[in-house]
């Protein structure tokens, strides 16, 4: 019988915080995050591919191992991975951008007493 | 496969580089993007409206904590804080456990050679209450748990985390610390050389090199209380070729002899221990330097308004820094009076770190670390 490798638990020892008031949104969210990480990873991987099917016309699976990319195309990448970021998680930083661009909006229930009231 | 500086990191595959590179993007998105925010809506919503309601300002951190903990926009930026820092870990565990073997049998054949430097563990000493009861920067099983025979893998996880939490800031070397209170000394004293320095919680010997680089004449110690970082720490000081003596100790009490160092260091290791340590680690630090021998215990910010002290109180609720919030507000210099310093010998000094908008994970105002500054009479 041979050893058994050892292994790294994945989680911390202590109290994991809630943030929301229901914890099954905190779990939500590391899934949902989790998600987001893999499909960067996945974008990343289909890049490399793409840059060898491209520079080469053919595709050795040692050859996205051993990839070693420039200076400039990292920070192509990781320029892209930013403007990815801002795609996914736009919901997060909505109320940011509201009070950075001014565009305030008054609530629904504003508006419609104002509607109600034919003010415009 | 990434290159590494060292051969004491973990080799990467194509997915690991992705995964990291990707926690280094989401941290630098949530820092320089999101985290702002916060900011903005306490200045502009929620302190106006408490303002309207008490007709006050909200008075101290705490205050502040009650009324951004309920703001939906906090509380995902919060989540997704803590989640980008259970995702680094994630990325680093991957090729970290899959290489665990070999980088135990490669730091075991480096510390088999004579030098340069040495290693001298303690597995009777007691690990303090302050390491055991949270893994420390969620980081599993902190620096001092051990998963297998000689591990290493608290050292290489550290190692390797470095370089995603604050973006690039530490440098391929994670050097950025030791540097930062090397320019410090450099400036204040230009003449200092000190023949025998000690670097106070040391963990993987990051902070340690510069010095050593620094002053190439000067026998450097370095100690911490975890095991796997120090292996970690001396084989990655051997491969580097940098000359430096580790051993397994407590700052709060040493075996050096007294007198027998001309400077003692520590890089944000205070915010990691207790109330009860800190007055002892000033008062160790003092009886091991010799007259003229100075002492730098180099700390984290923790703000200077009641908003940024709350957002810096951060990682006491999220991190497993069970600790960092107690430093908030503390008063340094009297802790290092309460630890036998005298009233001139003692003070507590501010450098500003130069750090980009990604690097700067909880406020957007300048990072003021924190120096305390001691010369033995």
């Amino acid at each position: 019988m041979s050893e058994q490798p050892p292994r790294i638990p994945r989680v911390a020892k202590g109290e994991r915080p809630q943030n929301f008031s229901d914890p099954a949104i905190d779990t939500l969210l590391g899934v949902v995050m989790s998600l987001v990480a893999e499909l960067s990873v996945t974008r990343d991987r289909l890049e490399t591919l793409e840059r060898l099917l491209e520079s080469r016309g053919v595709l050795a699976r040692e050859a996205i191992e051993a990839h070693e990319m420039t200076a400039a195309e990292k920070a192509e990448r990781a320029a892209g991975r930013a403007q990815y970021l801002e795609r996914v998680l736009r919901a997060v930083r909505a109320e940011f951008e509201d009070l950075s661009g001014g565009r305030q909006a008054r609530t629904v229930e504003e508006i419609t007493a104002d509607l109600a009231a034919r003010k415009f | 496969m990434r290159q590494r500086f060292h051969e004491f990191l973990p080799r990467t595959s194509h997915d690991d580089v992705a995964r990291q590179e990707f926690v280094k993007s989401l941290r630098g998105f949530l820092s320089s993007r999101v985290m702002p925010g916060n900011q903005a809506i306490f200045s502009q919503r929620v302190e106006p409206a408490f303002r309207a309601a008490q007709g006050r300002p909200p008075a101290d951190r705490a205050e502040v904590r009650r009324l951004m903990t309920a703001e939906p926009y906090y509380r995902f930026w919060s989540a997704m804080q803590r989640r980008s820092q259970e995702l680094m870990w994630e990325s680093v565990i991957l090729p970290t456990e899959r290489e665990l073997p070999d980088l135990v049998q490669r730091a075991r054949a480096l510390a088999a050679k004579p030098g340069p430097g040495s290693l001298r563990l303690d597995p009777q000493m007691p690990l303090p209450r302050y390491h055991t009861e949270q893994d420390i920067h969620i980081q599993p099983g902190g620096y001092h748990a051990e998963w297998t025979a000689d591990d290493v893998s608290g050292g290489a996880l550290y190692e390797a985390g470095l370089q995603m939490y604050m973006a690039d800031a530490w440098g391929p070397e994670g050097a950025f610390l030791g540097e930062l209170l090397l320019r410090y000394l450099r400036q204040r004293w230009p003449e200092f050389r000190p023949r025998r320095i000690l670097d106070m919680g040391c963990a993987v010997g990051n902070s340690t090199l510069p010095w050593a680089r620094a002053f190439p004449d000067a026998e450097v110690h370095a100690i911490d209380v975890a095991a796997p970082v120090l292996r970690h720490g001396h084989a990655r000081a051997r491969s580097l070729g940098v000359p430096v003596h580790f051993s397994q100790q407590n700052a709060e009490a040493t075996d050096f002899e007294p007198g027998s160092f001309d400077l003692v260091v520590s890089h944000i290791m205070l915010h990691e221990t207790s109330l009860v340590a800190l007055p002892r680690i000033f008062r160790e630090s003092q009886r091991l330097l010799r007259p003229g021998g100075l002492m730098l215990h180099m700390d984290i910010p923790r703000g200077d308004t009641p908003f940024r002290q709350f957002m810096h109180d951060w990682e006491s609720y999220n991190n497993n820094e069970g600790f960092a919030r107690f430093m908030t507000g503390l008063d340094l210099r009297g802790v290092a009076l309460e630890g036998g310093w005298a009233p001139d010998s003692v003070e507590v000094a501010r450098t500003v770190a130069g750090l980009n908008a990604a690097q700067k994970n909880y406020t957007d105002a300048d990072y003021a670390f924190a120096i305390v500054v001691g010369q033995r009479p």
